[in-house]
């Protein structure tokens, strides 16, 4: 199944996001001709995040001792502790699924079925709002939402058993001369859901 | 002469060695050795500095003793583009430079505190530093998104970064030592990855380079 992971504007040039879905940890890179990376956040070397790591714009680099991911395979391009040997070719990341739709990024643990919010038609230019980390279940979320009325396409991105991110977009998008009140009106809807459960449940 | 009484370990510290290198000032530096050596609160440290607190900066026999007040110091003193600490950009600007220093102060006493605690061992209520770490956070993460929105790249809406920047970043960027995650937090990675690239951007232990 589909989940949003991150929003368009989480992945600028040059930048390694960290993300977690259903308690397995991302690392997302945008590489410079535009393909976005999802890939377990641990180099295969020492066990690194690479979401620490730098994303020379083709490939992504772990700190630690400087393996090398290539773009799209993300197979291991270069090994320092070894210049002049090529890295074998079953070095390589493990790769998730990826779609970029609707101003998120979109992604699953398993090969998924159909497309990612399939709700929307493709051409209708969406508002993407800020994402709103919850320290609670993706249910006890999705629960509280579904008794507002909010006028917004929203997901609940799982994150772990106990952590979610409210993630929801405008469709269509607003005029631009009231875009930056949607984004405060929904930003203040989304963190009072979130501020009434976290008290409820003492994880604020 | 401009001399730094500087730990490496001190993230107050390293908001002075990082506008120090960003300006390019000519410096010396004598090292304190706070952990384990409790070096600030020597005789010979006290008569510098009352508090014993690290960072001291002499600056030609002028003693400054608090990191908020030393980045003011350099960025009147050195800084020709008057943009680390823009006097001309107004009132409502010096108010919010200010505003965030003492914010950089409340990350200091939560993220800082957590951070000791766990890599220094120095006592602390760790679950209460955390737990308001990441209130504190989450300010900052919303401040830097909407300020995103808007095309404003650094803490104060201006084109440049000012010592606010600097205040808190130390404290942002090592608190993943207290056991705090910027995972949740990516407008403030983002804010970071543009801080790591600025000319002049220096590391410390614990800080990697944006490569």
């Amino acid at each position: 199944m589909w989940y949003p992971i991150a929003a368009t504007q989480d992945l600028p040039f040059r930048h390694v996001y960290h993300a977690k879905l259903l308690g397995q940890e991302l690392a997302a890179w945008r590489a410079d001709d535009g393909f976005v990376n999802i890939w377990e956040n641990r180099c295969l070397h020492r066990g690194v995040r690479l979401s620490i790591g730098v994303n020379t714009g083709t490939e992504l680099k772990c700190q630690y001792h400087g393996w090398r991911y290539a773009n799209r395979t993300a197979g291991c391009t270069y090994i320092p502790a070894h210049p002049d040997r090529a890295p074998p070719r079953v070095i390589a990341n493990r790769i998730f699924p990826c779609a970029e739709r609707h101003g998120l990024i979109w992604s699953s643990l398993e090969p998924p079925a159909g497309e990612p919010g399939s709700i929307l038609a493709d051409a209708v230019e969406t508002l993407v709002l800020r994402g709103i980390a919850v320290h609670a279940p993706a249910a006890l979320v999705t629960h509280a939402l579904a008794k507002i009325q909010t006028g917004a396409v929203v997901f609940v991105q799982p994150v772990d058993t106990a952590n979610c991110v409210i993630r929801g977009i405008v469709a269509p998008a607003p005029a631009p001369d009231i875009r930056m009140r949607a984004l405060r009106h929904y930003n203040h809807l989304f963190s009072a859901v979130r501020d009434d459960i976290e008290r409820a449940a003492g994880t604020e | 002469m401009i001399t730094l009484y500087d730990d490496v370990l001190s993230a107050n510290a390293y908001q002075v060695r990082l506008l120090l290198s960003m300006l390019a000032i000519e410096h010396t530096t004598t090292f304190v050795e706070t952990t384990p050596g409790r070096e600030q609160f020597s005789p010979w440290f006290r008569g510098l500095a009352p508090l014993g607190g690290i960072p001291l900066l002499d600056a030609s026999g002028v003693l400054i003793h608090d990191s908020h007040a030393i980045l003011v110091y350099l960025a009147a003193a050195y800084d020709s583009s008057k943009s680390w600490y823009p006097v001309a950009a107004g009132p409502a600007v010096l108010a919010a430079i200010t505003e965030w220093l003492d914010f950089g102060r409340r990350l200091c006493a939560t993220a800082g505190a957590a951070r000791l605690h766990d890599s220094l061992f120095q006592p602390t209520d760790i679950a209460a530093s955390r737990r308001n770490a990441g209130q504190l956070m989450r300010i900052l993460d919303e401040h830097l998104w909407f300020g995103e929105q808007q095309g404003d790249e650094w803490i104060c809406s201006l084109p440049h970064p000012t010592i606010a920047d600097l205040a808190c970043f130390p404290h942002i960027i090592l608190c993943e030592e207290g056991g705090i995650s910027r995972q949740e937090t990516p407008a403030i990675r983002r804010w970071c990855d543009r801080i790591k690239r600025l000319p002049g951007f220096v590391v410390m232990p614990g800080v990697f380079s944006a490569g």
